[in-house]
């Protein structure tokens, strides 16, 4: 309940910073009546709306009937989680430098180590023959462009595309 | 004629290298039929025009119809045109109905397709022609009827369910005003100058989301997927004449709705697959039972997007206008071969239309019999552990949203992954959302159009009798859920109250 609350708190004030925001578009003489901010407007109003109200109740329910499940154990397990979103993040950041071959192999030795893999032969087996798939359908099958990396990364990467 | 010239061998074998080209396109997240078409279209440069229109044929079937593969098996859409199918189709995997769901989709997948087919070739000039009567207001009003479905699909909460879908329309505000050229919420960014990009939005809500779901769960294990997916030896299992025939209707109307979506330009089998899934919950008697995994889940949205693909080849083969993205990226094929699309291309090239109205015939025919092959390819990644799949799924997910926008792409998709993954979470339905993100795009320059023209007289534009039949309706389709519930709640208490006297 608290952390729905918080997501709430947060659909709320973002939504009302982008109302602000919607403001600010420049305007268009022609349009001026139906302006670029007209639309966003109306849908941040309806959203600013809907959130304000489910908000006001979560709190009623919160005060009311709440406390005790809120103080219960939650079912989700958020450090494991959380580690795995920035190690995505990295990833994706990481792929621009490093290229996607490099990055990729990476990424899945990482996350297989964090999802409780424990034979490295095994982790780096995985991600090697992921990665050669990912390779063989996207690269060499499909001729997309992937990213190549910087520097040698690059070199490298140009050796297999 | 067409069959005929469909069976010479050149063309033939191209019809089913585009099909399996397709069938893998549609499966992959990531890749979609606009984009297989939109890679594989310099291919048709060395075929003959029947071949090469056969083949991007095959293409669009295959691909519509591929999405629904790890759509049931793996909650991820495949393609765009699946994200329905997502939500009965991979319960009944989980509860080990894998094989049955699949055969239910492959099989309304030829039957909405071949419906679509009929439809093209019967009716093509005629449903051309209305469609063309459509001006903004009536395509702001056919949008209100598609938003208005998201009320249906909030399993729990009917105002998170609108919050969603108005989250998805102001997502479709990002990046350049289609009216006057501004730009809105892009912060100085030149990324987001181009909007959101739709793929890798709907992988992060989609598959990514999930996948961050399962681990964050306290009791993931390593074989913790596995042994529920053990029970879950996947063999294609048709549907038997009883499981379909209490469907039929629900199917025929999908069928309809489906044609008759993919007609209108702009509009395509994802919008089909939304509002055919959205309509059979509105005309169930039981609405609460659409996303636990009932074969009606999968039936309608299947039935619907590939009856739309015959329905988008209407006004591009008739008018020379695309009916979803993939058809406009055909008409580069058309240019390619020296060929005039327009309402005269009917007339000058009849032995080729008839040839693409048969290989679009074909198409969904082959696919049928390659599903079988597709799909138990397909399964044997459900024996894997669940990190493997975890860690190939995201790898997936994020090169798929790479090859569709670059690196751009990828932070996007993992953006919406936690997104999705947060909405989950909190009883926020993600579906609504990408309602929002399919249908803004046209509602919003309809209504700023439709007003524009009508000199700013909201009631001119209201009233305008199609605008008007689809806003009614989509009041009837607003307010049915709410009232449902109202009656059912009533209902309730009387037995409370009758119990109480007892």
């Amino acid at each position: 309940m608290r952390g729905e609350i918080i997501f709430n708190v947060v659909l709320f004030a973002v939504s009302i910073f982008l109302y602000y925001v919607a403001g600010t578009f420049k305007q268009f003489a022609p349009y001026a009546k139906l302006g670029p901010d007209f639309w966003p407007k109306g849908i941040l109003l309806g959203i600013i709306f809907l959130s304000g109200i489910l908000l006001i109740k979560n709190i009623i329910s919160l005060i009311k009937h709440e406390i005790k499940k809120s103080l219960m154990k939650s079912e989700q397990e958020p450090y494991r989680l959380f580690l795995v979103i920035v190690v995505s993040f990295a990833y994706a950041f990481g792929m621009g430098i490093f290229g996607f071959l490099l990055s990729t192999i990476v990424f899945q030795i990482v996350l297989l180590y964090l999802l409780k893999v424990k034979r490295i032969l095994l982790i780096i087996l995985i991600s090697l023959l992921n990665t050669a798939m990912l390779y063989i359908l996207f690269i060499l099958v499909l001729n997309m462009l992937l990213p190549p990396g910087v520097g040698i990364f690059r070199t490298i990467s140009l050796l297999f595309y | 004629m067409g069959f005929y010239s469909c069976f010479q061998p050149g063309n033939f074998i191209a019809l089913v290298a585009g099909t399996i080209a397709g069938i893998m396109a549609g499966a992959v997240p990531g890749l979609d039929c606009s984009v297989a078409t939109a890679l594989l279209i310099t291919l048709t440069y060395k075929m003959t025009p029947s071949e090469a229109f056969v083949f991007l044929a095959g293409i669009y079937c295959g691909g519509v119809y591929g999405g629904q593969i790890p759509a049931i098996l793996f909650r991820v859409p495949g393609a765009s045109e699946a994200v329905m199918t997502t939500l009965d189709g991979y319960p009944m995997a989980q509860k080990g109905e894998a094989g049955k769901a699949l055969g239910i989709g492959l099989l309304c997948s030829l039957l909405g397709g071949l419906f679509g087919v009929m439809i093209l070739i019967l009716l093509a000039p005629p449903l051309a022609n209305l469609a063309l009567e459509f001006g903004p207001a009536e395509y702001f009003g056919l949008s209100v009827l598609g938003l208005s479905c998201i009320s249906s699909l909030g399993a729990k909460s009917q105002m998170k369910a609108i919050i969603s879908g108005l989250l998805g329309l102001l997502f479709a505000t990002v990046g350049l005003d289609q009216i006057t050229g501004m730009a809105r919420f892009t912060f100085g960014t030149g990324m987001l100058q181009g909007g959101i990009n739709f793929i890798p939005a709907v992988i992060g809500l989609f598959a990514a989301a999930e996948v961050y779901n399962q681990i964050s769960l306290k009791r993931y294990e390593m074989g913790g997927v596995r042994d529920e997916k053990k029970s879950n030896r996947v063999k294609v299992k048709l549907p038997s004449f009883s499981e379909l025939w209490p469907i039929k209707w629900s199917m025929l109307r999908s069928a309809i709705i489906g044609t008759w979506i993919g007609i209108l330009p702009g509009v395509g089998a994802t919008t089909a697959a939304i509002v055919g899934y959205a309509q059979a919950v509105r005309f169930s008697k039981h609405p609460e039972k659409f996303g636990t995994g009932i074969i009606e889940g999968i039936a309608a949205p299947e039935t619907a997007n590939n009856a739309a693909t015959g329905g988008a080849m209407v006004p591009l083969l008739a008018l020379g206008i695309p009916g979803s993205a993939t058809t406009a990226i055909m008409i580069g094929a058309f240019y390619l071969h020296g060929l005039q699309i327009g309402p005269m291309f009917l007339q000058q090239n009849k032995p080729l239309a008839y040839t693409i109205f048969a290989g679009m015939a074909l198409a969904n025919v082959i696919f049928f019999v390659l599903g079988f092959f597709a799909i138990k390819a397909f399964a044997k990644v459900l024996e894997l552990k669940y990190p493997y799949l975890a860690a190939n799924i995201l790898a997936f997910c994020a090169v798929g949203a790479a090859a569709m926008g670059d690196i751009y792409g990828m932070k996007m998709m993992f953006i919406f992954a936690v997104l999705g993954f947060f909405m989950e979470k909190y009883g926020f339905p993600v579906a609504p959302m990408v309602l929002g993100l399919v249908l803004g795009p046209i509602a919003e320059p309809g209504l700023r159009r439709a007003l524009l023209i009508a000199d700013y007289d909201v009631w001119l534009v209201l009233t305008r009798p199609i605008t008007a039949f689809f806003l009614i309706l989509s009041i009837f389709s607003l307010l049915t859920p709410v009232l449902r519930n109202l009656f059912s709640r009533r209902k309730g208490h009387e037995m409370m109250d009758i119990k109480s006297q007892d």
